[in-house]
């Protein structure tokens, strides 16, 4: 694959998943494991973090594939109101797999990740992807930014 | 030549430059549905058509807009179209030529008989080529159908208007603007059932056809769900696109029973939504008829049309106002501006008529057409006074900048340090957004050429302040409504100081409109606004004052 033209798309969005927070979980994961079986296609990598709330992902590769998805994304009804933080073009992969995390808000929980499929996975994003996913992590444990829902 | 031409069951007109009828066959008459003597010689081609009976209101729109593009661009080929009767009972095919210098023909051929031909033009003529969709026309006829095929009641229909489209045209350029289109297309595509009818109307108008079993209860779901969908950001080449939808709903037999009635409810349900802050639906209701004006969405239309006729009927004009340097007083040069002399609306901005047109093909023809007379113009000037003529980002589209620039050049014999091309910050926007070798690649193309070329701050685009280092612009702007009011706001003097500073700091002379006076001009230059220079104030003038005017100023110096 041509890496020069590598794009890397990064937004958020509202959570439109109803459900108490296992049935979420239980959601998120149908949503992943259909990502990574189309996205492995597609030359796509990135990372998805969310929690009751809100979803944030990033998306990586070739710049026409994450278009196709991306709008693919934009049809489906179990998020709304997405905005795009970041979309340039990338020198590398900051993700070479798929990953998830799931922040959680509530006290059960505690704060922080709580990375069911990242931790698992032999996943070892680069310091930018880290990056990356601290600032995507600060969004989504701290989403007093967006209107409550 | 009269006979073999007639024997086409048809007829043929000859036309020469301003539209005017040079010969027409003595078929044409009956064939177009007008009387013998409304063909005489010199007559306004226009004003036949408004009175031929052959042709419904897309048709004649269609056949004016043919001819104009014809007369404006002799060497294009035009594909031929089809014209259909208001009644639909007839069909007639029409191909403008070029035979000549300044001399036209325009053949038309009654092929009403025809059904294979016009089976197969009629699924040619009826697909928008950019969506895949039908047309307005097509849509108007499933809609006809619709409504005279069934005695059941219910049939509903939205039309939809793209909410800040145009800036996406404007800063995104138009390729990009072209693929939203085609997403918004297979959104809508995605959200109704397959027996719903949608189809482009035109621009960034769309319109749905819901059949049969659609309840109004449906229609606020649906509507609901259209709006979030469309506002939905779009990637298309590696840029973010953001739009909105609003939409104006009408259902028969209620509102209407014919497919114009339903529309025109629909048009002002839509402009409702519109007025009421964007991004809305609503339902038609009789009380709108009193709070609209007449016709937005047409009045839209037909401003577009009257724009493509502007410049074969000479209605653009080229204004100036002189820039005189406060300290020296001497005259630097001139800023130019297109105005359009409407035959009713007076005498228009740029802003003014740019902002209701979709169709960016007449305004790049516009911009072009104001380059090269400003070019004209500053060559009859005396001495090395310059021109300064404002340029819009869409015109950055495929290196036709470029082009433009060097043949208004050639054709005038302007000294290419004469000329100054000013561009907004919009345009180094453009550069955030990943088109960024295309800009600078232009930008020193331009320098390539001689000219010099400035750029012009409102602040608004001040974020990609980090661009605007890339090149080394020979003036830096500061546009007036920055330094408007008395004092102008802290934000913006603040924004002055810093972009006199930044200018500075790279070596680039700022200026700035607004500046009345010497002593308003120390007091910025006291804030921190350092080498920053102003003008004189000046008025507006047409071309034909500016003899007197540089007389004048010659003078005084």
């Amino acid at each position: 694959m041509n890496e020069k033209s590598l794009h890397q798309l990064v937004y958020c969005s509202r959570n439109q998943i109803k459900g108490t927070e296992p049935e979420v979980v239980d959601a998120v994961q149908i949503i992943l494991s259909s990502a990574r079986k189309n996205n492995a296609c597609a030359g796509i990598t990135g990372a998805l973090l969310f929690n009751e709330g809100l979803f944030a992902q990033v998306l990586e590769g070739p710049v026409d594939s994450v278009e196709q998805i991306f709008e693919k994304i934009q049809r489906d009804p179990r998020h709304s109101d997405v905005t795009v933080l970041q979309s340039s073009a990338a020198e590398r992969r900051e993700f070479s797999e798929w990953s998830m995390a799931f922040a959680a808000r509530s006290a059960k929980t505690g704060p922080g990740f709580a990375i069911p499929a990242f931790g698992a996975s032999h996943v070892n994003p680069s310091l930018a992807g880290k990056q990356v996913l601290a600032l995507l992590h600060e969004l989504v444990v701290q989403e007093d930014w967006m209107v409550s829902y | 030549m009269a006979s073999a031409l007639d024997s086409l069951r048809g007829g043929s007109i000859v036309f020469e430059t301003g539209l005017r009828v040079a010969w027409a066959s003595e078929t044409l008459a009956s064939v177009l549905g007008v009387k013998r003597d409304e063909l005489a010689r010199g007559t306004d081609l226009i004003s036949i058509i408004r009175l031929s009976a052959a042709m419904d209101t897309d048709s004649r729109v269609l056949l004016e807009s043919r001819l104009f593009e014809a007369v404006e661009r002799p060497e294009s080929e035009t594909a031929p179209i089809k014209l259909f009767s208001v009644d639909r009972s007839r069909a007639l095919i029409a191909e403008i030529r070029s035979i000549g210098e300044q001399c036209w023909i325009a053949t038309f051929e009654d092929i009403t008989d025809r059904n294979e031909a016009e089976s197969r033009l009629l699924t040619l003529a009826s697909k928008d080529p950019l969506t895949g969709l039908g047309n307005r026309a097509l849509f108007e006829k499933s809609l006809r159908s619709a409504l005279t095929g069934s005695p059941e009641p219910g049939s509903t229909i939205f039309i939809l208007d793209l909410d800040r489209f145009k800036a996406v045209n404007d800063t995104l350029g138009h390729p990009t603007g072209d693929g939203v289109l085609r997403l918004v297309a297979q959104r809508l595509q995605s959200a109704v059932r397959e027996s719903d009818i949608i189809g482009r109307l035109g621009g960034d108008e769309f319109a749905i056809l819901f059949g049969q079993h659609f309840r109004p209860a449906d229609a606020v779901t649906l509507a609901g769900r259209i709006i979030d969908l469309l506002q939905r950001p779009y990637m298309v080449g590696g840029q973010v696109a953001n739009i909105g939808a609003s939409i104006g709903i009408a259902v028969a037999p209620r509102d209407g029973v014919t497919a114009e009635r339903l529309i025109k409810c629909a048009d002002l349900a839509l402009y409702e939504s519109k007025a009421s802050g964007r991004s809305r639906f609503h339902f038609y209701d009789p009380g709108m008829e009193d709070r609209a004006p007449d016709h937005p969405a047409q009045d839209r239309r037909a401003l577009e049309l009257e724009l493509r006729k502007a410049l074969p009927l000479r209605q653009m004009e080229v204004h100036y106002k002189p820039q005189v340097d406060i300290t020296s007083k001497t005259l630097l040069r001139f800023e130019a501006a297109v105005r359009w002399r409407h035959p009713t609306r007076g005498l228009l901005e740029a802003t003014e008529f740019a902002a209701v047109c979709t169709a960016l093909r007449p305004a790049v023809r516009v911009s072009e057409w104001a380059l090269r007379t400003a070019c004209q113009d500053a060559a009859r000037w005396p001495g090395q006074i310059g021109v300064s003529v404002r340029i819009a980002p869409y015109s950055f589209e495929k290196g036709r900048l470029l082009d433009a620039v060097s043949c208004a050049l050639t054709h005038s014999s302007l000294a290419a340090n004469r000329l100054e091309v000013a561009i907004t910050e919009d345009v180094l926007f453009l550069n955030e957004s990943g088109n960024e070798n295309g800009v600078l690649e232009m930008l020193h193309g331009l320098r390539a050429l001689g000219v010099r070329v400035a750029v012009d701050c409102s602040g608004s685009g001040w974020t990609s302040f980090r661009q605007f280092a890339s090149f080394p612009f020979d003036r830096v702007n500061i546009d007036g409504s920055l330094l408007s009011g008395s004092a102008g706001n802290y934000e913006d003097r603040a924004l002055v100081k810093a972009i006199a500073a930044l200018g500075a700091s790279l070596g680039m002379p700022t200026t700035a409109d607004g500046i009345q006076t010497c002593a308003e001009l120390a007091k910025i230059r006291s804030e921190g606004g350092g080498g920053i220079e102003g003008y004189l104030p000046a008025k507006w003038v047409g071309s034909s004052e500016l003899p007197n005017l540089i007389a004048d100023l010659k003078g005084e110096t």
